[in-house]
C-alpha cells in the first residue's frame, strides 16, 4: 500500500510518500530514501519509486521524501548541506507514526548519500545502517572532472564555473591522459577547499562521519560514474576505513559498468537486488538483542518530551 | 505559507491510483480553477521546480490549482511502459472530476508544459468546461515529439563512447514489440504507437481556447515553426502568444525559478479572469 | 558564409542554449565537445539548436562522436549542410 505523508519542519509543510507492506506484521524496520542533486523523491528515471516498491514487495516499509526546498516540499532549495534537520523530521515522523519502530536504514545516492553521512552519526541510536550509492565529494578535481561529465547533474552557478571547468580541461589534454587513467588514479587531494568556513573539507567531514558512524554501512559504487569511484579511493585509502572494511562494518559493493543513477535496466535492477540484501544484512528481523531495544525506547522518549 | 492549503492524496485514475497535489488559496470567490499536465519523462523532473513554483503563485492569485501525475509517472501507480498517451487523456479527464469532487470549481484552465501542453489541447477538445489553456513551451506534433526523443539514445550512446543504433533501426525494433530504453525510461510499442496515432486523432476545434503559448529560451526570438503552429489558436482574441528570454527549465537540472515565464503567464491570467 | 563565420555561430548557439556564462571566446577549436565539454542531454539541446537555427536535419550517419568531436568537426559538417541547401 502506498500512502502520502506530510509532516513538518519549523513551519515548512515537508512531503513524502510511505510504501507499506501488506501484511500484518508490526513495523520493525523502516527505510528512508534520501533524494540527491535536484532531484525530487521520484528520482531519475523513477530510480527511486522502483526501488521502494521493489522493497516493500519484499517486505521492508520505505519512505521516501522532499527534504526543505526540493519537490513539493516548502521552503527555497538550501541544498544536501542543509538537508539534515529535514531527516532528522523525516526519522522523528516515522517514530511517532509506527510505534513498533525499533530502527531506521538510510538509502541515498549522490549528494543525498553525502548528506546521511554527515547526519547518520549524530542519530545512531536510531539509524541502524546507512545504505549509500555513489556518494558526492566536492573536491577540486573532483568537482572539474565531475562537471565535465555531468554538467546536468551538479551544475554549479559561481560566475568562474566555466574558466574553472575549461581551464581543467586543458590540463586534461595536455597530460593526454584518457579517461580510465584519471578514474584510477584520482585521488581527493588534502590542500582542498575550506567546507562551509568550517575549516575542513567536505572529505574530510565525510571521512570523519564514516568513521565515527559505529554502525554498519553499505556502500555501492558505479564503475562507471566518476563520484562513485573517487568516494571509493577516498575511503579504499583512507587508515581508519580500510580498517573498518576488514572488519566487515564497511561492504563495498561495485557495480560494473553502472552509471551514476544506474540508467541501464539491468544494472538498476542489480542495484535493488544489492540494495535489498545490505538491507535485510544490516536490519534482521524481530530477533533483536534487549540492549539495543532500551536504547531506542530511550531515545523515543527523549523526542516525544523534548 | 498560511495563505493556501496545500494537500497531496492519492485518487482513483482512469487505470491505476494517481497521485494528486491541490493547492487551495485560503480566500477565493474564484470558480475556475487550474489543472497541470505535465512533460514527458525526465523534463518533469526537470521541470518539477519550477511548476511548484508557479503554481503557488497561480493559488497566490486566488486560484485553486492541481497537479498530477499520469499512470506510471511521478508517485502515480504502474510501469512508465504499461501506458498510452490515450490513458493520460482519460487520466487528465479523471483529475478534473477529482479537482471538482473537492472543491466548488466549474471551469478549468488546463496548463501543460511541453507534451503535457499538447495533452491539454487534446484533453480540452472534448470538454464544454475549459476556460483556457496556458501552452508552455508546447510540442504539438506528437509524432515529432517522440522521434526527438527516442533520437537522444543515439546521442547518448555516441556521447558515451557506446556503439550507436541507426534512428531508423531504434524506431524499427519500438513499432515491432521491442522497448527502446532512453535515458532510463522504457518506450514501449503500445506507448510509441499511441503518439503515432495521436496527430490525426485530434483536429482542430473550430473555435480555439483562449491560450496563452510561451515560447522560452535565451534566444532573442521565438522558433518559427512553433510561432507557425499557434497560429490558428491566436484566432482567439484572447489568446495571446509571446517569446519569453529565459533559461529554459525542462531540459536541464537546478533550475528554481522562472520569474518572467511566471509573472507573464501570471499578468495574463489576470486578464482574462480579472484581478 | 566561411567556416570560421559558422564556427561562432555554432559557439553563439552554445552560448544561448547551454548556458549564457560560456562565451564563444571561452571556446576554443578543438576542444572536444560530445563526451567532455558537454553530456548527452546538452548535446541533444545543441543538436534541436543547430537544426532550428539552421533549418536543416542532422542524417543518422552525421549524428556521431566524429561530428561532435570538436568545434571544427561540427563546423566542417554544418558548412557542408548549408552548402548543398542552398545549392
Amino acid at each position: 500500500m502506498e500512502r502520502t505523508i506530510d509532516f513538518s519542519l519549523a513551519h515548512k509543510k515537508l512531503f513524502g510518500i510511505l510504501h507499506l507492506p501488506e501484511n500484518d506484521q508490526p513495523i520493525h524496520t523502516f527505510v528512508l530514501m534520501i533524494v540527491g542533486g535536484a532531484q525530487t523523491r521520484i528520482g531519475s528515471h523513477r530510480m527511486y519509486v522502483q526501488l521502494a516498491r521493489f522493497l516493500c514487495r519484499n517486505g521492508l516499509p520505505v519512505m521516501r521524501f522532499d527534504y526543505e526546498g526540493l519537490g513539493d516540499s516548502e521552503g527555497d532549495f538550501v541544498g544536501f548541506e542543509y538537508a539534515g534537520p529535514s531527516i532528522r523530521a523525516a526519522v522523528d515522523t516515522l517514530y511517532l507514526s509506527f510505534s513498533s519502530l525499533q530502527r531506521v536504514v538510510i538509502w541515498a545516492l549522490c549528494d543525498g548519500a553525502t548528506a546521511a553521512i554527515l547526519y547518520a552519526p549524530s542519530d545512531s541510536e536510531r539509524i541502524c545502517s546507512l545504505v549509500v550509492a555513489n556518494p558526492f565529494l566536492e573536491s577540486e578535481t573532483a568537482k572539474a572532472q565531475t562537471i565535465l561529465k555531468n554538467y546536468y547533474i551538479r551544475r554549479l552557478m559561481q560566475a568562474d564555473f566555466w574558466r574553472k571547468v575549461l581551464t581543467f580541461q586543458f590540463s586534461i589534454k595536455e597530460s593526454a591522459s584518457s579517461l580510465s587513467t584519471t578514474l584510477r588514479t584520482s585521488a581527493v587531494n588534502a590542500e582542498e577547499e575550506d567546507w562551509l568556513h568550517t575549516g575542513k573539507s567536505l572529505s574530510q567531514w565525510v571521512l570523519e562521519g564514516v568513521n565515527s558512524f559505529a554502525k554498519s554501512m553499505h556502500v555501492l559504487i558505479s564503475t562507471d560514474d566518476i563520484q562513485g569511484m573517487l568516494f571509493y579511493n577516498l575511503i579504499r585509502k583512507d587508515p581508519a576505513c580500510r580498517k573498518s572494511i576488514k572488519a566487515g562494518r564497511i561492504k563495498i559493493w561495485l557495480i560494473k559498468g553502472g552509471d551514476h543513477t544506474f540508467t541501464d535496466p539491468q544494472i538498476k535492477d542489480k542495484a535493488c537486488k544489492k540494495s535489498l540484501a545490505a538491507i535485510v544484512e544490516s536490519a534482521p528481523g524481530n530477533g533483536e538483542q534487549g540492549d539495543l531495544c532500551q536504547m531506542r525506547i530511550a531515545a523515543k522518549t527523549s523526542l516525544i518530551t523534548g | 505559507m498560511a495563505e493556501q492549503l496545500e494537500e497531496m492524496f492519492f485518487f482513483k485514475g482512469g487505470c491505476v491510483d494517481l497521485l494528486g497535489f491541490l493547492h487551495s488559496p485560503a480566500h477565493s470567490t474564484r470558480t475556475t480553477a487550474i489543472v497541470h499536465c505535465h512533460p514527458f519523462a525526465e523534463e518533469k523532473n526537470c521541470s518539477h521546480a519550477v511548476t511548484v513554483k508557479a503554481a503557488r503563485a497561480f493559488a497566490r492569485q486566488g486560484f485553486v490549482v492541481f497537479r498530477f501525475d499520469y499512470s506510471g509517472c511521478g508517485d502515480s501507480g504502474g510501469e512508465f511502459s504499461d501506458f498510452s498517451l490515450q490513458d493520460w487523456i482519460e487520466d487528465t479527464n479523471a483529475a478534473i472530476a477529482e479537482l471538482k469532487r473537492r472543491t466548488r470549481s466549474q471551469n478549468v484552465i488546463l496548463w501543460g508544459t511541453r507534451l503535457g501542453a499538447a495533452l491539454a489541447l487534446a484533453c480540452a477538445r472534448d470538454r464544454d468546461d475549459v476556460a483556457g489553456l496556458i501552452l508552455w513551451q508546447p510540442s504539438f506534433h506528437f509524432k515529432d515529439y517522440i522521434h526527438q526523443f527516442i533520437r537522444q539514445k543515439l546521442v547518448s550512446d555516441f556521447s558515451n563512447k557506446r556503439q550507436a543504433v541507426s534512428l531508423q533501426a531504434l524506431l524499427h525494433k519500438v513499432a515491432s514489440g521491442g522497448a527502446v530504453q532512453v535515458y532510463g525510461y522504457p518506450i514501449s510499442t503500445l506507448l510509441y504507437a499511441s503518439f503515432l496515432a495521436m496527430d490525426d486523432a485530434y483536429p482542430h476545434p473550430e473555435t480555439p481556447h483562449p491560450s496563452y503559448i510561451a515560447t522560452i529560451s535565451n534566444m532573442p526570438s521565438a522558433p518559427l515553426q512553433l510561432v507557425r503552429d499557434s497560429e490558428w489558436l491566436m484566432q482567439n482574441p484572447a489568446s495571446s502568444c509571446v517569446h519569453i528570454v529565459e533559461e529554459p527549465f525542462w531540459d536541464r537540472y537546478w533550475r528554481w525559478d522562472a520569474v518572467r515565464t511566471i509573472e507573464k503567464t501570471q499578468a495574463w491570467l489576470t486578464k482574462i479572469q480579472g484581478g | 558564409m566561411d567556416i570560421e563565420t559558422t564556427k561562432l555561430e555554432i559557439k553563439n548557439l552554445i552560448q544561448h542554449t547551454i548556458d549564457m556564462n560560456l562565451t564563444p571566446e571561452k571556446l576554443a577549436d578543438d576542444f572536444k565537445i560530445a563526451g567532455d565539454l558537454l553530456d548527452s542531454m546538452a548535446v541533444t539541446n545543441l543538436i534541436l539548436a543547430l537544426e532550428e537555427y539552421f533549418g536543416f536535419t542532422f542524417s543518422d550517419e552525421e549524428l556521431s562522436l566524429e561530428t561532435f568531436s570538436t568545434f571544427e568537426s561540427l563546423a566542417a559538417v554544418v558548412h557542408k549542410k548549408l552548402e548543398m541547401l542552398n545549392g
